[in-house]
């Protein structure tokens, strides 16, 4: 693999960490405020 | 700011044709149009709704449609214009534009990008489904408003849960959106381009993007709260069970409120852009305004409370929620200043979307002003729930959302097409829009003062007055958008050429790319120097 292969797939990896962790806060967000802000134990 | 080392790399592989071209797109171009026409379908869509709001109101007593049609009418109306029109003609405009701005090849993750659209056909289907199923027998119409407050939205019909997954859908859209503008800001831009060097633009999205994965998740979750309530047993938002119907007031404004500044933060961006172009100076107090619109997005999500002053809330709570709101006037203030100390001494020129940035800064500050007004609580007792809030935030709304938006597309037209629209025929429709605007929802301001109440079908013979002027203005208001589809028809079909710098005074990486751009964007990163 070159240089510039390796480059483009470390960004893609980059890219794909960063877009799960922002999904996973998303939906963490979503359980909280149903049923924190609810008061009902989840 | 200067590059070295741009290269557009040439068509490396095929150019999909027809209609794969579109449903498989990962192309951010592509992918802006569809979100683009999209949103101006959208727009005729809810703009025919106000259309027969607005004739329904043209004289008192009933005329053309029933009570229960009337607040089918206004549910539908704002849900369509919020998440049908507004929000994806941001969202269109940050795909075309972010990649070009920022120096990077398309988007972080273009396949989701491709979902992010076709999302949202599919949540407008259901939203149109959910105003159209009762006709067909699918029970009563949604007669909430676009607040869906329970007990009433847990007594629709059917209408309720279709319109419940349309916002699920279009929520998702949004989500996926914002994350895909959130890892492309912040992993795809060109060397050197810290992020204190990124065009406005990408700094309004950046901070829109965060609001929008921090509010809609409520959102989701409320929503999908008064689906259990509606069909699962539970009593979240029912007083009968236990639950507590204020509770969804909360949840809803805690999204409703950082909605208002998701709809203006891309409109506010794109005037960062406008106005230095026209008056040929840069943009006065960049780190000033990025901070501004930090803050607004700071303060936007700790004051959504100010929407239920009459709820019988804690006085401490009331007086927190008033002294936040205010506080908001302070950055929104500095941006405004920013725009002006931009034109001050500028070599100015009053093409199309500079004439819409000036009418944006005199109508929206009048639309910020009417809002501080509502912030006071013992003023909002007065005026809750009257035809004066329908006036403040159509004053806030279209100036700061709609019209920057118009703006944008006059801006960055040539650019898309690489043809320039009719000046003399966007400048009427500049006129025909902003007098018709003005004529429509300054005479609200009137009507709820004295005494008018929103959401309501027929009035008192005394408000027939202002309301006549009102719909006569809307009538003018709406059909100045025919003229502007035909401005933008007519330029993409015949407009001149034109070359890359489309603008005189505009700068940034994405005037350095041919008119229309090629299909891959940036094949090579162009490397920032100064």
């Amino acid at each position: 693999m070159d240089d510039d292969a390796e480059r483009k797939e470390a960004l893609r990896r980059r890219n794909n960490r960063l877009a799960l962790a922002l999904g996973a806060f998303v939906v963490a967000l979503m359980v909280l405020s149903m049923f924190v802000l609810s008061g009902v134990s989840p | 700011m200067s590059t070295t080392a741009i290269a557009l790399e040439s068509e490396h592989h095929a150019r999909p044709h027809g209609l794969r071209r579109w449903l498989f797109s990962t192309n951010h171009k592509d992918i802006g149009t569809l979100y683009l026409v999209f949103a101006l379908c959208m727009l005729f869509l809810g703009g025919i709704s106000a259309m027969v709001i607005r004739s329904e109101l043209l004289f008192p007593g009933l005329q053309l449609v029933d009570p229960d049609l009337y607040n089918n009418l206004i549910t539908n109306h704002a849900l369509l214009m919020i998440f049908g029109a507004v929000m994806p003609a941001a969202a269109g405009m940050a795909n075309w534009m972010i990649p070009m701005m920022i120096g990077a090849p398309d988007m972080a993750l273009p396949r989701m990008n491709n979902l992010s659209f076709w999302l949202l056909p599919a949540g407008a289907t259901m939203l149109i489904l959910s105003f159209v199923v009762p006709f067909l027998g699918g029970g009563s119409q949604i007669n909430t408003g676009w607040t869906l407050y329970p007990p009433l939205s847990t007594q629709v019909g059917m209408a309720m849960d279709f319109l419940i997954f349309a916002l699920h859908l279009m929520g998702i859209s949004s989500i996926l959106a914002s994350i895909n503008i959130i890892v492309t800001l912040l992993n795809m831009r060109a060397p050197g381009m810290t992020l204190l060097k990124m065009p406005i633009f990408c700094w309004a999205w950046l901070v829109t993007a965060f609001l929008l994965i921090l509010v809609m998740p409520v959102l989701a979750g409320g929503i999908t709260m008064l689906l259990f309530d509606r069909h699962f047993g539970t009593s979240f938002f029912n007083a009968a069970g236990g639950g507590d119907p204020v509770l969804f007031q909360h949840l809803f404004w805690f999204f409703g409120h950082p909605e208002v500044y998701i709809l203006l933060l891309p409109s506010f961006g794109i005037l960062a852009h406008i106005i230095p172009t026209f008056a040929r100076k840069p943009l006065f107090g960049y780190r000033t305004v990025v901070g501004a619109m930090l803050g607004i997005a700071a303060l936007g999500m700790i004051v959504w409370a100010h929407h239920q002053y009459t709820i019988g809330m804690s006085l401490g709570a009331v007086k927190y929620f008033m002294l936040v709101t205010i506080l908001i006037s302070i950055p929104v203030g500095l941006i405004v200043f920013a725009f002006i100390a931009t034109m001050w001494r500028g070599a100015m020129t009053f093409e199309t979307p500079m004439l819409f940035a000036i009418a944006i800064i005199l109508t929206f500050t009048f639309g910020g002003l009417s809002g501080v007004m509502l912030a006071v609580v013992p003023a909002d007792m007065q005026y809750h729930d009257s035809m004066f809030v329908v006036a403040h935030f159509h004053y806030v709304l279209l100036p700061g959302a709609v019209f920057g938006l118009v703006a944008g597309v006059f801006y960055w037209l040539p650019k898309w097409t690489g043809r320039m629209y009719d000046e003399r025929l966007a400048k009427l429709f500049f006129w025909t829009n902003v007098i018709g605007f003005n004529v429509t929802f300054f005479p609200q301001h009137f009507l709820g003062l004295a005494g008018m109440p929103r959401r309501i079908v027929d009035y008192n013979v005394m408000f027939t007055e202002f309301n006549v002027i009102s719909s006569v203005g809307s009538f003018l208001f709406g059909a100045s958008y025919l003229l502007f589809l035909y401005v933008i028809v007519k330029a993409v079909r015949s407009g001149e050429r034109v070359d890359a710098q489309v603008w005189e005074g505009a700068r940034g990486l994405e005037w350095q790319l041919p008119s229309p751009p090629p299909f891959h964007t940036w094949g090579k990163a162009p490397v920032i120097t100064t």
